[in-house]
């Protein structure tokens, strides 16, 4: 079991606090003139993604997760599972809801996404900063509605409901940036 | 990689006046400016001070605090010296693995005259007539008091950790009252105190005496100046108990074996220097990057060197 000293604390460094997996994201070392000197450091949980404060006695050691992140394709999901694949060995891997989190709304298939590995296992998916996707559904727009910038409902086709322009319609596909949940533009095929 | 210097010309030009006001602080004061060896055979025992050896086994002194207090218990005057100090592992925006120190001994003075001296100079350095700064000078115990709402003669581990959850500082692990009053001090307490007044906070806990002699109140005379929301310097009336001395290098050592570090190999000539006697003194350790950083208003030392 290797273990990191407070010594090596620097920013993006992953280790288990109370058995869960966090991701260092500030490291600040502090020390009075002739006395302990202390990190205090915000962490990431790489499970919950709650970020909390934690101090340190300087020298202390403390457990590294085995954290990978690897580049993997979304295949399909069985309705309990997601599954994901590594393209250069095949091995297949599949990720409950709960560890799908949010990016579930996005997944359609084929997406290229960044699955983290904690000891080998999926613990969360990072999709891709955009993505294109068919409206299911949506109301159509008001003539006229176009110069207020006004905007409406769309359901997509992996069931997320984006704000979009009024001028879009039913059938289109649209570029969506998956960090705001937000409309960037229609895509022609 | 870049090769341009990481100090403004205005910060460069500050140092540059800095030092030259000092030196005519101490030449009209009569205090003599003296030079120690950077390389030297020995170090310190502290536990917390962690020195740079180089590959000839000479070691870059963390302080000039031993080599100067041989020079005064030869000559017995008051002297200052300005260097370049070394530690390793120090490194945030506070801290430099490499530092300017300012340190002055003052024969036969009190570390309370010592404290009115090092405010003289704190005035002289930043301040200007229009607008003098206030001093305060408070004890180790009434400045927990006040600040943290905790007595520390009669408080225990339990109280000091709740004081820390009362300011959101979650510990990874318990800690020892001695690494209690640290952290509050530092996190807890010095934010808190005025930034544009000099705070003495005097008269420590005898288990953080270092090299401070010990009054009959059970209190190590040592001092500390926080300025501009930053500890700037360290004091103490002088150990000059050459015994005393060496069973407290002997308890340093004790205590790095405990945490795995290395025992020192203790300073026999500076032994030597107080068993031959050196004068009843006050002395002190000054850091000038800080005090730099506090005149120009950065957060980060970095901006006061010319090549962090």
């Amino acid at each position: 079991m290797a273990n990191y000293n407070s010594n090596e604390f620097r920013a993006g460094l992953k280790l288990i606090l109370d058995g869960d997996p966090y991701t260092i994201i500030e490291n600040e070392f502090v020390k009075p003139g002739k006395g302990q000197a202390f990190n205090r450091v915000k962490l990431r949980n790489l499970k919950s993604g709650r970020v909390v404060d934690r101090t340190f006695k300087s020298g202390e050691s403390v457990e590294a997760a085995d954290v990978m992140d690897t580049d993997m394709q979304y295949l399909y999901n069985d309705g309990e599972e997601w599954h994901f694949m590594e393209p250069k060995s095949y091995e297949q891997f599949a990720m409950s809801k709960d560890s799908v989190g949010d990016a579930v709304q996005w997944l359609k298939g084929q997406e290229d996404c960044v699955v983290t590995l904690l000891d080998g296992q999926p613990l969360s998916v990072a999709v891709p900063n955009f993505v294109e996707l068919q409206i299911t559904q949506t109301d159509p727009g008001v003539r006229g509605d176009t110069a207020q910038g006004g905007t409406k409902p769309a359901t997509l086709e992996t069931g997320a409901v984006v704000k979009v322009p009024l001028f879009v319609e039913e059938g289109e596909v649209l570029r969506i940036d998956t960090r705001t949940a937000e409309y960037v533009s229609r895509v022609k095929d | 990689m870049s090769w341009e210097p990481q100090a403004t010309l205005d910060a460069l030009s500050t140092r540059a006046e800095v030092n030259a006001k000092i030196r005519a602080f101490f030449q009209s004061h009569n205090v003599i400016e003296v030079e120690t060896p950077i390389l030297n055979q020995y170090s310190v025992t502290d536990l917390h001070i962690d020195s740079i050896a180089t590959d000839n086994y000479k070691i870059l002194h963390t302080s000039p605090e031993y080599a100067m207090k041989r020079l005064l218990a030869f000559h017995k005057c008051d002297i200052y010296q300005l260097c370049k100090v070394f530690r390793a592992n120090e490194k945030s925006s506070y801290h430099n693995d490499e530092f300017t120190m300012l340190e002055w001994y003052r024969v036969a003075w009190s570390y309370k005259d010592l404290m009115k001296e090092v405010a003289e100079l704190v005035t002289t350095l930043v301040g200007n007539n229009l607008e003098p700064l206030d001093v305060t000078y408070i004890s180790y115990q009434q400045i927990f008091k006040k600040y943290a709402g905790i007595d520390i003669q009669t408080s225990n581990q339990a109280d000091y950790l709740q004081v820390c959850g009362d300011h959101s500082l979650k510990l990874n692990s318990a800690l020892t009252t001695h690494q209690y009053q640290n952290l509050i001090l530092d996190q807890i307490i010095v934010p808190k105190l005025e930034k544009r007044r000099i705070t003495f906070v005097y008269d420590f806990p005898v288990e953080q005496a270092a090299l401070a002699k010990l009054n009959d109140q059970g209190c190590a005379e040592r001092f500390e100046l926080y300025f501009g929301g930053v500890e700037l310097a360290n004091g103490f009336q002088e150990l000059t108990d050459a015994q005393e001395q060496l069973s407290r290098f002997e308890e340093d050592n004790r205590q790095r074996l405990l945490v795995g570090k290395k025992a020192i190999e203790i300073d026999i000539e500076f032994l030597l220097a107080l068993k031959s006697g050196l004068p009843e003194s006050a002395g002190v350790a000054f850091g000038i990057d800080r005090l730099l950083m506090v005149m120009l208003d950065v957060g980060d030392i970095k901006s006061v060197l010319s090549f962090p």
